[in-house]
């Protein structure tokens, strides 16, 4: 757990080093950094990890006192590999407290450092004398453990990298906070648009849907009305085939009528023609009777006294009579024939 | 990069969900209510100008006054216009036939022409008969087939009848002249129905009435009979519509 003591003193430097670089100046940053530099490089690694802080002297008292433990931590376990230091273990503690270390990224930092800086020979030292923890495993340097403690180039160069290094960050934190920004703004506006766009919509199909409602009772209305004029006119409909129903038969039963009317005038009519007929006939028969009746009558006259009358001339007219006679017998005969039909 | 790849899909989401925004209505339509046809009544070949069927209308009533005393009636129906199919024993010995319409009208004959081989006799007239005309069906009605027949039985009103068709029979009718079989049914017929069409369930003729017998049974000329004269005018022998002097 040493070494992650001392790692999380690191990072609570770190992030008290990033809340106190957004308020306090660069300059003032750069001159603390410049005391706890000249004490923490020559004091630990922790201390050095707590160093290049900036803030006040408030806060950097106030975290003094929470880290502590941290930084008497670092101190004892750096004591071991770095050995005796000009400054003493306690004003190194002051220093290192309220000179927090400002990188925003630790990785990046500690990356940068194992890529830019060349290894101190120092670092290369510890590392090969194996330093230890304080549960006795060896030290293992991390990336988030501050760079070595020994630099071999001059302080302007390290200050000017330094700063280079808390620039670079401070431009990446303000460039996503600026593109975040962008985007919420962009989402805010498309958000806008997209409810302006929504609620007109929206009131579009309500007033459509009202519109429909009022459509829709008129039509329920109309179609009420027309299926009571529907419902009148069937009514009216069957009357009238019950009517016509009616008439049809009547016309039937008329012409039935009409037609045997016809029949019996027909009938009729051929009746008095046979009537005719024989009335014709009966005539007939009797003018031809009467004739031979009256022929008869003059022949028995004649008979009376034959000897005033030509004997021939009295036999021609007999004979006459006879004939006339027979032919009223015939015309009798045939009148009987068609009333017997 | 992961932000630029953030922003990119949102932007993408966001344009994707515009796409699929629900737009505006269309303008409110009123066409919905369609015009109303006028002519409704015109498919409906149910209906007739005078409320009578076309069986009704097409059926005729025949008078045949003979050269003696006498009347003589029979039925007959219309092919068209003015030609009218009866049976030949309703206009035998006629020195005048007149044509009876279902409204009362009377129409004279002008001609008439019949055959031996059928109790089948076609009038012609000079004025129309009226609106509807038979359609004869191509084929003779099975056993068991349900039949119509329209006519004026005992020179009385118009009357419907129906029955059922037996089967094909002998002519029962001594000397009747035909020379294949007939066909039986059960409709009630009565003298004054001869000539009269006998109808199918579809309206077609079928077949026309000549005779009954006393247990009430019809008998008819089969349609293809009648298809047969009609289609050889040569079978078909002209009546004299005038009496022997004799």
């Amino acid at each position: 757990m040493s070494t992650g003591t001392g790692s999380t003193d690191a990072r609570t430097a770190r992030d008290t080093d990033a809340d106190a670089t957004d308020a306090s100046s660069a300059d003032t940053s750069r001159d603390i950094d410049k005391a706890s530099e000249a004490d923490a490089a020559t004091a630990s690694p922790v201390g050095d990890s707590a160093a290049g802080s900036t803030g006040s002297a408030d806060d950097a008292a106030t975290e003094a006192t929470d880290d502590g433990a941290g930084a008497r931590q670092a101190e004892g376990a750096s004591a071991p590999t770095r050995g005796p230091h000009p400054l003493s273990a306690a004003s190194a503690e002051e220093l290192d407290d309220g000179t927090p270390e400002s990188d925003a990224d630790p990785e990046s930092d500690a990356s940068e450092a194992d890529e830019d800086e060349p290894a101190p020979a120092a670092l290369v030292e510890h590392s090969a004398s194996g330093s230890v923890d304080e549960d006795g495993a060896p030290h293992r340097r991390r990336r988030s453990d501050p760079p070595p403690a020994v630099f071999n180039y001059a302080d302007d160069e390290h200050e000017r990298r330094r700063d280079h290094r808390r620039e670079r960050p401070r431009r990446r934190g303000r460039a996503g906070w600026i593109a975040t920004s962008i985007v919420l703004l962009l989402l805010l506006g498309v958000s806008v648009a997209l409810n302006w766009h929504l609620w007109n919509t929206t009131e579009a199909w309500e007033a459509r849907a009202d519109e429909l409602t009022t459509v829709n009772y008129d039509l329920g209305a109309q179609l009420s009305s027309e299926q009571a004029t529907t419902m009148g006119l069937e009514s009216e409909i069957e009357l009238l085939s019950q009517q016509l129903a009616t008439s049809n038969q009547r016309v039937l039963d008329l012409s039935a009528e009409s037609q045997s009317a016809i029949d019996e005038s027909t009938f009729a009519s051929q009746q008095i023609d046979l009537l005719e007929g024989h009335l014709t006939t009966a005539t007939s028969t009797a003018t031809s009777l009467q004739r031979c009746v009256d022929g008869q009558q003059q022949l028995t006259q004649y008979l009376k006294t034959p000897d005033d009358y030509d004997p021939q001339e009295l036999a021609a007219f007999e004979k006459s009579v006879s004939e006339l006679c027979a032919t009223a017998e015939q015309n009798q005969q045939r009148m009987l024939a068609e009333l017997t039909e | 990069m992961r932000r630029a790849l953030a922003l990119f899909a949102a932007t993408a989401l966001a344009l994707s969900g515009c796409a699929a925004l629900p737009a505006e209505p269309q303008a409110m339509p009123s066409d919905w209510v369609p015009e109303p046809t006028a002519t409704p009544v015109a498919k409906n070949v149910g209906l007739s100008p005078d409320g009578f069927t076309a069986a009704q209308r097409m059926t005729l009533r025949v008078r045949s006054i003979g050269c003696g005393v006498g009347v003589r009636t029979g039925s007959g129906f219309a092919l068209d216009a003015f030609t009218l199919v009866t049976n030949r024993h309703v206009i035998e010995d006629s020195k005048n036939i007149q044509v009876s319409t279902h409204d009362g009208r009377v129409i004279d004959a002008t001609a008439a022409s019949s055959t031996t081989v059928a109790d089948i006799a076609i009038i012609t007239t000079t004025e129309p008969l009226g609106g509807a005309f038979a359609a004869r069906a191509t084929q003779d009605p099975e056993e068991g087939d349900v039949i119509t027949v329209v006519g004026y039985p005992g020179g009385g009103r118009l009357t419907t009848v129906s029955g059922v068709v037996l089967g094909a029979v002998p002519d029962p009718v001594e000397d009747g002249g035909a020379v294949d079989t007939v066909l039986a049914t059960t409709a009630v017929v009565e003298p004054g129905s001869s000539g009269s069409p006998v109808l199918s369930d579809d309206g077609e003729v079928v077949g026309v009435v000549y005779a009954n017998n006393a247990v009430g049974q019809s008998f008819i000329v089969p349609v293809t009979m009648l298809n047969t004269l009609l289609a050889q005018p040569s079978l078909l022998v002209p009546d004299s519509l005038e009496c022997s002097q004799s």
